[in-house]
């Protein structure tokens, strides 16, 4: 899996690529964690993640937790179909804000 | 050295100088290189400087001088001077014989080390630690300020490892080599701190033996020895460099082996332990009710996943059932599995009035810290089926596909309302419930069921799901389950089961 960070104003954002799973899981956790050295305010970008399991979503739970136990937040955007359907399913849109697009993610955090 | 020689040869020199004595010297004595007395016969305080004497050699320079005392011929002079000459020779034989002893030594010393190092990497130790004996042995063998190894694998990070302890990079060492490699063929190179390369690198030594050698398919070894401590490197410290090198790359491929082994070992061991576990956790058989025909089966993946079921009969004509499935994988999981059934159970069994949402409030309560702990989370479906009024009461945290179908069809997915047991401190599940008609039919199954998939990496799905049940309904819930597995079966093909495969089926009898 391919992982870049950004920043954009005190905002990090991660882009994310392919297929996030217990093979590329391991890589992400650690790019997550080398992020929040720096931040508490992530923006994960999923635009090019075409498939996600269990693994990987525990590995964006575990993200999500620690920003926020840093009084911050890790939000996602722009979920292809296939990947939001697993976060509809397993209701967990209900715990990460999820944007539309990257700048609307960017701007939340303003 | 002549004193030394003075000592050691005492009783012969005593009788060359009686032999001058009594032949008419009044005195003999022996000096250093700075004109000092080492040795005099007789004992007594001379006067002043020797009326005779003779140089006392070693390799063309003078060491010492041999004296005598009195008034003496010319062929007196001659004798002293052939005096002198025979100790001179003693003094180079005795100077040979200390080296060739030195030699020997050093031999068996590095003999000792050689030994040494063969056997420590025969120990269970680890790679760092192989290779920290290495640079040692190398160090003290070649006797240099330092030495230094290290281990390239194809596609990560390198392992360097510098003796005594000192803070240079390894990115330095490779781009040497890849440089040297690039002038020459050979594996082996001797350079001075006059030599280009170094300077371009900026690497501060004075003399400098490096050697790549093949460890393995993708794995070398660089091995490299600095500042020689006493002058430069010399044919024997080549030879005996290669001497320490030929076995290294050996030692160092079956430490690795045993350390990839052993690892594989421990994998293997967790993973059938987390079979057992899991094995153990799940129902032995499915209760057997009057108004129910229940059904259930978990197919374990190698890779154990973490997918538990269970029926609970508790009180007040209450079957508590559930469905869950781990986020992780191996022991890890199989444990949190333990822990669920545990909470899940212990409540289950007390409830007189269905409430699954409760329970899975409590579960959620008491679990959270755990799962954060391991950041996992597992998707759980509870139903508490009231065989008397015939009402499923449900609550899901996550899970899916949980399907509903009433007799006269069709089946329909029934969604989560709340995300897995362990990503919220509080659970947010709400209690639905359902009348259930005779012929009714839930099937609950895991999500490697529905993600099961064939080699041109297209999915079962929850459509063909939902179609397969439509088509099995006329079956009991035995052989409906069986079938589901089949037509999983078939639908994978020759593709190997990645996640494990769990169906639950509750059906009302008509």
């Amino acid at each position: 899996m391919e992982t870049r960070a950004r920043v954009i104003n005190t905002v990090h954002v991660v882009d994310l690529q392919g297929r996030l799973d217990a093979h590329q899981g391991k890589q992400v956790d650690q790019k997550l964690a080398e992020v929040m050295h720096s931040t508490n305010q992530t923006v994960v970008n999923m635009s090019k993640v075409h498939f996600i399991d269990s693994t990987g979503l525990s590995v964006l739970v575990k993200g999500v937790k620690h920003h926020r136990e840093k009084n911050g937040d890790l939000v996602l955007c722009e979920l292809q179909q296939p990947v939001r359907i697993i976060f509809e399913l397993t209701r967990l849109e209900r715990v990460f804000q999820i944007y539309a697009t990257e700048n609307e993610a960017v701007q939340a955090f303003q | 050295m002549l004193e030394t020689i003075v000592d050691t040869h005492s009783a012969i020199l005593n009788d060359l100088a009686i032999a001058w004595i009594d032949s008419g010297a009044q005195a003999v004595s022996i000096t250093d290189s700075q004109g000092c007395i080492i040795a005099q016969w007789p004992l007594l305080t001379l006067a002043g400087c020797s009326d005779l004497c003779a140089p006392i050699q070693l390799h063309g320079h003078s060491i010492g001088a041999l004296h005598i005392w009195g008034k003496f011929e010319l062929p007196v002079a001659m004798r002293l001077s052939a005096d002198a000459q025979f100790l001179s020779s003693i003094v180079a034989l005795e100077s040979e014989l200390a080296e060739m002893t030195t030699d020997v030594i050093d031999q068996q010393d590095q003999l000792m080390a050689l030994h040494q190092l063969a056997q420590t990497t025969r120990v269970d130790n680890d790679i760092r630690q192989n290779l920290t004996n290495l640079a040692r042995i190398t160090a003290h063998l070649l006797k240099t300020e330092t030495a230094f190894m290290v281990l390239q694998a194809d596609g990560q990070a390198p392992l360097p490892v510098v003796y005594p302890t000192e803070d240079w990079p390894s990115a330095m060492w490779q781009a040497l080599i890849q440089e040297l490699e690039h002038r020459s063929n050979k594996n082996q190179w001797l350079l001075h701190e006059n030599d280009a390369l170094l300077h371009k690198l900026t690497i501060p030594v004075r003399n400098l033996l490096v050697k790549k050698i093949a460890v393995r398919p993708g794995i070398s070894l660089i091995l490299g020895a600095a500042n020689k401590m006493a002058g430069d490197f010399y044919a024997p410290d080549l030879k005996l460099f290669s001497t320490i090198a030929e076995p290294a790359g050996a030692n160092l491929e079956n430490a690795i082996l045993q350390q990839e082994i052993l690892n594989q070992t421990r994998i293997q061991t967790e993973m059938e332990l987390a079979k057992q576990v899991q094995m153990r956790l799940l129902p032995q058989h499915t209760p057997e009710l009057p108004e129910l025909e229940l059904a259930a089966q978990s197919l374990p993946a190698f890779d154990v996943g973490g997918d538990y079921y269970d029926f609970i009969l508790g009180q007040g004509n209450l079957l508590t059932f559930t469905l869950s499935d781990v986020s992780g994988k191996g022991m890890p999981a199989a444990l949190l599995m333990t822990m669920l059934r545990t909470v899940l159970r212990g409540k289950a069994k007390e409830m007189t009035v269905a409430a699954p949402e409760e329970l899975l409030g409590v579960t959620n309560e008491s679990l959270y810290d755990d799962f954060s702990e391991v950041d996992m989370f597992a998707t759980v479906f509870i139903g508490q089926y009231n065989y008397d009024q015939h009402i499923l009461y449900y609550a899901n945290d996550g899970h899916a596909p949980v399907i509903y179908r009433p007799a006269a069809g069709p089946a329909v997915l029934l969604p989560a309302d709340a995300p897995p047991l362990g990503v919220l401190p509080i659970s947010l599940a709400e209690r639905q419930m359902i009348a259930f008609q005779p012929g009714d039919l839930l099937v609950v199954t895991s999500d490697g069921f529905s993600e099961a998939e064939r080699c041109d990496a297209e999915m079962f799905g929850y459509d063909r799901l939902l179609q397969l049940i439509d088509q099995l309904v006329a079956l009991p819930a035995e052989a409906m389950m069986k079938s589901m597995f089949s037509a999983i079966q078939n639908f994978s093909g020759e593709h190997p089961q990645s996640d494990d495969q769990t169906v639950l089926i509750l059906r009302r009898r008509d």
